[in-house]
């Protein structure tokens, strides 16, 4: 599901007929399957399948970007933690519990204020907050490896800590961070989407599935489709997402 | 016969508990030496000590009469490897064993590609494990196949003394006989210092050459096999003696 | 203790044709094990891991774990089945401390009979009665009446005399991980008297013990059969424990019985191949040539 997705947004500046951006104020609120235009347009007669599939490329490249400190950072800090044990332990616990107090939507809306509206008020918010969850996963994983055998033998061969952190323990804690990942994916999603739809996150006339949502908010009763159609991709999405996370749990817990 | 392994008055202790009372003992080149005792005999702690895995409180490790750095040298880690009871456990999950091998020895070793591929092949040869083993995870093989690819990542960085901490304990006796043959064979081969941890003493005699009793974080008893089960000279040793079920 | 008197002569206890099956892929793991005991006599199955030994007891005790389902043709019911297990430390209670576990033995097979009879034939118990455990708290030993918990207590510290465990144990605060193995052992073969067995199953009970306790434990066991009479079946790998203890050894290899008898007769002439494989796989340890008075092995 997900590879079709992303296939499209990626192809999406190839295959639209339209400038997502383009207005066309003589073919304003066609239906789906019109002529010309699969999904329809909205009120500024932009078409809508343009715009869901720029939206696309927007929102999961934020989505994408978003994620990679965290994921890396966290994965990493949480390894170290289990591993070392100890103080090492305790000092970064104290740092991840503390962070876990703070409310994450509040926090966009301050960096929001302070950095402008956009896509770095997202990004550089879910940095701050985002890394927590991984490092949760990863030193729990990390802490349960720390004594094995395996890891022993390779303390008698010599290898450095850093190395055995990434190169033995990192292998085996990939699987289940990466499985985190995916639906945390989805929720940072939701995020995105929900801030756009209030207005905060992505501008205008950069297509985002929730502003998309927003816009076609007041017209809902005489064209549903507004709305509905970037809501729907939202949950496609997010129902990708799940499935590849289930799918790779399922694969890794045999 | 050189002394490769020289135990010193080592006392060392975990989480504040004194676990290791000037625990003293030596293994020569070519030699099995035997280590029993009981559980809480503090047999694996010494391993520990001696991989450089644990620090001790006092006292010295010597290897071929050089004294051992707390911190132990990518050299010095080299020249004492280990086998651990654990087969499940004892491999990295999410690597073949090819490339586990290879690490070590390219690690170690400093070798070419083709030599590392050239000793891997012959090691597992000698193991007797399948051809394919090289490209197998560890999941896919049995415990004792698991313990012999654990005795060929040891053997694999040309180590003086192997510790084998209870190798053969988890593994069904139809197997375990095998496993210490190869054992025997390898130290034959290659002139190899071994250190048999076990609580099994029909292991012990069938393996070793000399005998080290543990109680209490304390060596009390060394000899020769013959003379330690014949006639032990601590009491310990025989009521460890005479509670051996025989058939 | 028991009446040997009213021990019957003769099978004390008979299964045949046990399967045990994975619930996965329908594997048969046991296939058509039949077995019996007479009174006061020692079965010892011998076999490697994996062959399906442990299941077996399981299922005798009808405690067979999830993944597996098990079918037989009939077995006989008896509820003075006790079992003592591999991992001492383990099989107890970890956080209950070792006396209260012995008086919850005690309690469940001496105690008021109401209660018994509503625990052991129902699966679920109202919700009533199992609130006012919560609040009543300690309902076991709460449901005997005063005269039966100085029985309890009284036959408590008999057993422990009885198996050398010393007074301190009943302390309070002594919950399992306090004790040794050996200790936990003995607490084990406590709780199974508890219901003063008729049976006495036995999991490798020796294997986790250091030598020397491994001995005294096994000569404990063979102590009490002979002052209670029950019959047992004891389940090794180890050929050498078994031939100690065993009146009639059965090899079991990959679920099925491969040969059976008298020990003597199986340990002097083996039929089968994989029985003489144990056999020589039995490391020999040279007689104790000191000492004579430690060596009161063989009975």
């Amino acid at each position: 599901m997900m590879g079709l997705l992303i296939l499209l947004a990626l192809t999406a500046p190839y295959i639209c007929r339209y400038d997502p951006m383009a207005q066309d104020l003589y073919a304003t609120l066609k239906k789906p399957m019109t002529e010309g235009h699969l999904l329809g347009t909205d009120q500024l007669g932009r078409d809508i399948l343009s715009r869901i599939l720029y939206a696309a490329r927007t929102d999961l490249s934020v989505m994408a970007a978003a994620e990679v400190f965290p994921f890396f950072a966290g994965t990493f800090i949480g390894m170290a933690a289990g591993y070392f044990g100890g103080r090492a332990d305790a000092v970064i616990s104290l740092i991840t519990d503390t962070f876990i107090a703070f409310p994450y939507y509040l926090l966009v809306i301050v960096v929001a204020f302070m950095t402008g509206a956009g896509i770095h008020g997202i990004i550089v918010t879910f940095m701050i907050v985002g890394w927590l969850v991984y490092a949760r996963v990863a030193k729990a994983l990390a802490a349960s490896f720390r004594n094995t055998e395996w890891v022993e033998a390779a303390k008698l061969l010599g290898y450095s800590d850093l190395r055995i952190i990434a190169f033995e323990i990192f292998p085996n804690v990939l699987p289940q961070v990466v499985v985190v990942l995916m639906t945390d994916m989805a929720a940072l999603l939701v995020s995105i989407v929900t801030l756009g739809y209030l207005g905060i996150g992505i501008s205008p006339p950069t297509p985002d599935w929730g502003s998309m949502i927003s816009e076609g908010q007041s017209l809902i009763n005489t064209a549903p489709y507004l709305s509905l159609i970037p809501g729907f991709m939202v949950v496609y999405t997010g129902i990708a997402l799940s499935l590849i996370g289930d799918g790779l749990a399922d694969r890794w817990r045999r | 016969m050189k002394n490769v392994l020289n135990v010193k008055n080592i006392y060392a202790s975990i989480g504040g508990k004194q676990i290791l009372k000037d625990v003293c003992f030596d293994i020569s080149e070519n030699e099995i030496l035997g280590l029993v005792g009981g559980s809480g005999s503090g047999k694996s702690t010494a391993a520990k000590v001696i991989t450089g895995l644990l620090k001790p409180d006092s006292g010295s490790i010597e290897l071929y009469g050089r004294k051992l750095s707390g911190k132990r040298s990518r050299k010095e880690c080299g020249s004492i490897q280990m086998v651990f009871q654990n087969p499940e456990s004892s491999l990295n999950p999410k690597y073949k064993i090819g490339k586990i091998l290879a690490d070590a020895m390219s690690f170690q070793l400093r070798l070419s590609r083709e030599e590392i591929a050239k000793r891997s092949a012959d090691l597992i040869r000698r193991m007797e494990l399948p051809e394919d083993t090289l490209y197998r995870y560890p999941g896919s093989f049995s415990g004792g196949q698991k313990q012999r690819i654990a005795l060929a990542r040891a053997l694999s960085v040309e180590p003086d003394l192997i510790i084998a901490d209870e190798p053969t304990s988890s593994l069904d006796v139809s197997v375990q006989l095998r496993m210490l043959d190869l054992i025997k064979e390898i130290k034959e081969e290659r002139g190899l210092s071994i250190l048999f941890i076990s609580h099994d003493l029909g292991v012990i005699n069938y393996l070793c050459d000399r005998v080290a009793v543990m109680k209490d974080g304390r060596i009390i008893e060394t000899g020769d096999r013959g003379s330690f089960f014949e006639a032990p000279k601590t009491e310990y040793g025989r009521e460890l003696l005479s509670s051996v079920p025989r058939i | 203790m028991a009446n040997m008197n009213e021990r019957n002569e003769g099978k004390v206890f008979e299964l045949k044709n046990l399967n045990i099956f994975a619930d996965e892929d329908d594997r048969n793991i046991v296939k058509n094990l039949s077995l019996y005991l007479n009174a006061g006599e020692s079965l010892g199955i011998v076999g490697e891991s994996g062959s399906g030994k442990t299941l077996t007891l399981k299922s005798i005790m009808g405690m067979l774990p999830d993944g597996v389902y098990g079918k037989y043709d009939e077995m006989t019911e008896n509820d003075h089945i006790g079992m003592i297990f591999q991992n001492p430390v383990r099989a107890l209670d970890p956080i209950m401390s070792v006396r209260e576990q012995m008086r919850e033995a005690y309690a469940r097979h001496h105690g008021d009979r109401m209660y018994d009879d509503e625990d052991k034939h129902t699966k679920y118990v109202s919700i009533g009665k199992r609130l006012s455990r919560i609040l009543i708290g300690d309902a076991m030993t709460r449901n005997l009446s005063s005269k039966k918990e100085d029985a309890a207590d009284k036959w408590i510290k008999k057993i422990c005399e009885r198996l050398s465990l010393p007074e301190d144990i009943l302390e309070e605060d002594r919950i399992p991980s306090t004790l040794s193995g050996g200790q936990c052992q003995r607490v084990g073969i406590a709780i199974a008297l508890a219901c003063d067995p008729e049976i006495l199953l036995c999991d490798e009970p020796t294997t986790a013990l250091d030598v020397n306790v491994q001995k005294n434990t096994i000569n404990l066991i063979k102590e009490l059969q002979k002052e209670y009479g029950f019959a047992m079946i004891f389940v090794t790998h180890n050929l050498a424990v078994a031939s100690q203890i065993c009146d009639r050894i059965m090899v079991m290899r990959e679920g099925t019985i491969v040969e059976e008898g008298e020990t003597d007769k199986i340990l002097k002439s083996p039929e089968n191949d994989f029985t003489k494989m144990l056999i020589a796989s039995v490391l020999k340890v040279p007689e104790l040539k000191t000492e004579p008075k430690n060596d009161d092995l063989k009975d």
